[in-house]
């Protein structure tokens, strides 16, 4: 799957690019407004990761072109303004999704990951990982076909951990997943601990084929036993 | 002190300063024209009764004043030819007020028929300590109606001379530097208060353009902060995916990421802060309190089965407010979470809903009351770390832009309550 990332900012641009790429992404980059529109209205891509301040012009105005001549790329605006005019904007225009700067690039993996399973408009959405399968529509969980009771939070952070699968997840970027832009303190961090012990305790009950590993002090990850 | 009696007390000293002196110089010269004349009196009267001595010998015996006011005796001619004339104060017994009271009295000398006499002679005289009382009460009066006459005049002249300098106070006192209002401004055709209003229709300028400037650089630095962070925070991330880290250096960026997601963190509330301060959320709807309430509280509710607290809602109305619906959810979750995250374990928070608005409270670890600067930036308790210190800032914020008032007060808890303002009518 083929991915653009149009930012100026160098550093940001070569570690989006870094991540993608590590996620099995075709990732193809433009750091200028002239060289992103040329990319952006000639080919299709899954996914656009669009800066909205560019040099030489504004990505909403990349963003009309894309819509305009109907080539269907998903387009997801990461911008460093936050702002909420930017963001309707953004969303009137066609944009399928909306981050703001600084994110998690697990948070930007998961958001790409269902921009493309939303457009793809596949009938049973769900995701699955080694025995588990979550299924988004009716926010429900399996181990191995038999279903699992988990909390909203506990769905939330497996959904999170599954779309980010073999990853390491900080604890922070955890909780900001789970909370949106409210996380703010230690408590967030005890709550996601907590909130993963009981998780660890789920999957191991339901004879799960896959395990939450934890880094101490950093974080987890999802991956085989 | 007022200005009035700052005016008056002055006015007061000054014309105490003025009316004593005066006083004091009135009584001596008052004092030298009585003697003055009493002395003229006496010379006068000395050469009648010399004069009728001459006429009638018989008066040469009369040694003592008795009834009279004069006594002659003889002396010696050596002693005569000392004497000169001398006025001099000295004390008499005086019947009629029975008491000894002082007099003028003339010791001279004169001759007649071979034989040299003394001749002494007194008058009575005013009294001088009544003299002083009296003379001292009619300068009391005198020096208080002065002052009666002094204050009416000050109050008139500065009630109305004043006037435009207190109409410009008053409006410079529900002046705020934000509101996009003129800057005070009073008609007067007096040159100094047109030049107070000219410096401070000038400060205003002034002011305001550094304070739309602060307010600019806040949201351009903390903008321009974004990326560069935000690239921080990826590498960090990138290097923390590394799988050959040993876990001490993972560790150790794991730590680094975590300051840097507080700068960002930071960074964000006060780009938020700024952009609220800027008026930039400008759509708005009448939003339903309650049902944001209830949204937060079922959006908090894994949050507080893991605090084991219970959040416990009495309605007795609902709060419609016309305002951004984002900013509202703003306000309701920091304060929320607020009471979540300060509250102590398995206790109760309570949220009461009226028509007017909504509290919040909660009981805390340390049962005593917070000061008044939990409203500031950046203020934080101790021990708590990870907040970024600007949640409650951005209540207020949010709470004084849509004509809300947010207060905190502690009774058996701390609470924090959200009313409509009431418009007062002026």
């Amino acid at each position: 799957m083929k991915v653009l990332v149009i930012e100026d900012d160098e550093m940001l641009r070569s570690t989006i690019a870094t991540s993608l790429t590590a996620e099995k992404y075709l990732v193809e980059t433009a750091d200028t407004f002239k060289s992103a529109l040329d990319k952006a209205s000639t080919f299709y891509y899954d996914c656009i990761l669009l800066d909205i301040g560019l040099p030489g012009g504004s990505g909403l105005d990349i963003l009309k072109v894309v819509k305009e001549l109907q080539l269907k790329s998903n387009v997801i605006i990461i911008s460093a303004k936050d702002s909420l005019e930017d963001k309707l904007s953004g969303l009137d225009l066609g944009a399928d999704d909306y981050l703001a700067k600084p994110f998690h690039l697990a948070e930007l993996n998961a958001r790409i990951k269902a921009v493309i399973r939303r457009h793809n408009a596949i009938i049973h959405n769900t995701i699955n990982f080694g025995n588990l399968e979550l299924n988004l529509d009716e926010r429900k969980f399996s181990v191995g076909g038999n279903e699992v009771e988990l909390f909203r939070k506990e769905f939330d952070i497996l959904y999170f951990l599954m779309n980010n699968p073999n990853r390491l997840l900080t604890k922070s970027a955890i909780a900001e997943y789970t909370w949106g832009d409210h996380y703010e303190d230690a408590d967030n961090m005890d709550f996601v601990y907590s909130q993963v012990k009981n998780l660890r305790k789920k999957l191991a009950m339901a004879d799960a084929d896959c395990q939450i590993k934890s880094t101490y002090g950093v974080g987890y990850k999802l991956c085989m036993k | 002190m007022k200005l009035i009696y700052v005016t008056s007390r002055y006015i007061f000293l000054t014309s105490l300063i003025i009316v004593s002196i005066w006083g004091v110089l009135f009584y001596y010269s008052l004092l030298e024209e009585i003697y003055d004349s009493i002395d003229d009196g006496l010379a006068n009267y000395k050469m009648l009764i010399i004069q009728s001595c001459e006429r009638d010998t018989t008066l040469l015996n009369k040694v003592d004043f008795e009834e009279g006011n004069y006594a002659i005796r003889p002396i010696p001619k050596e002693m005569a030819m000392n004497v000169t004339d001398i006025y001099k104060d000295t004390m008499i017994y005086m019947q009629y007020e029975d008491e000894i009271e002082p007099v003028r009295m003339i010791t001279t000398a004169f001759y007649q028929s071979g034989r040299f006499y003394e001749l002494k002679i007194i008058s009575t005289m005013v009294e001088k300590d009544d003299l002083i009382s009296s003379l001292f009460r009619s300068v009391l009066v005198l020096f208080f109606l002065l002052l009666l006459c002094f204050s009416v005049i000050n109050y008139f002249v500065l009630k109305k001379t004043w006037k435009p300098f207190f109409r410009l106070l008053n409006k410079l006192r529900s002046y705020k530097i934000e509101s996009e209002a003129e800057p005070p401004n009073i008609q007067t055709t007096i040159s100094e208060f047109n030049q107070l209003n000219e410096s401070i229709a000038i400060l205003i300028h002034n002011a305001r353009a550094s304070f739309e400037n602060q307010k600019r650089f806040t949201e351009n630095a903390a903008h321009e902060l974004q990326t560069p962070i935000a690239g921080m925070i990826h590498r960090l991330q990138l290097i923390l995916e590394n799988n050959s880290l040993t876990d001490e250096v993972a560790l150790a960026i794991s730590q680094m990421l975590k300051s840097s997601e507080k700068m960002a963190k930071t960074n964000k509330d006060l780009l938020l802060l700024s952009r609220i301060e800027n008026h930039q959320f400008i759509e708005k709807e009448a939003v339903e309190f309650c049902d944001i309430i209830s949204a937060c509280i079922d959006d908090l509710t894994d949050f507080a089965i893991f605090k084991q607290v219970e959040f416990i809602v009495s309605k007795a109305g609902c709060p419609k407010v016309f305002m951004n619906v984002s900013l509202a959810g703003i306000l309701v979750n920091n304060l929320l979470k607020n009471a979540l995250v300060h509250g102590r374990k398995s206790q109760p928070i309570y949220i009461h809903i009226d028509i007017n608005g909504f509290s919040v409270k909660n009981t805390s670890e340390n049962g005593r009351q917070l000061p008044n600067q939990i409203f500031e930036r950046f203020y934080k308790e101790s021990g708590n770390t990870g907040s970024t210190g600007l949640g409650l800032a951005i209540s207020q914020v949010i709470c004084k832009q849509n004509n809300l008032e947010l207060t905190y007060c502690f009774k058996d808890g701390h609470i924090f309550s959200v009313q409509k303002k009431i418009k007062k009518i002026i």
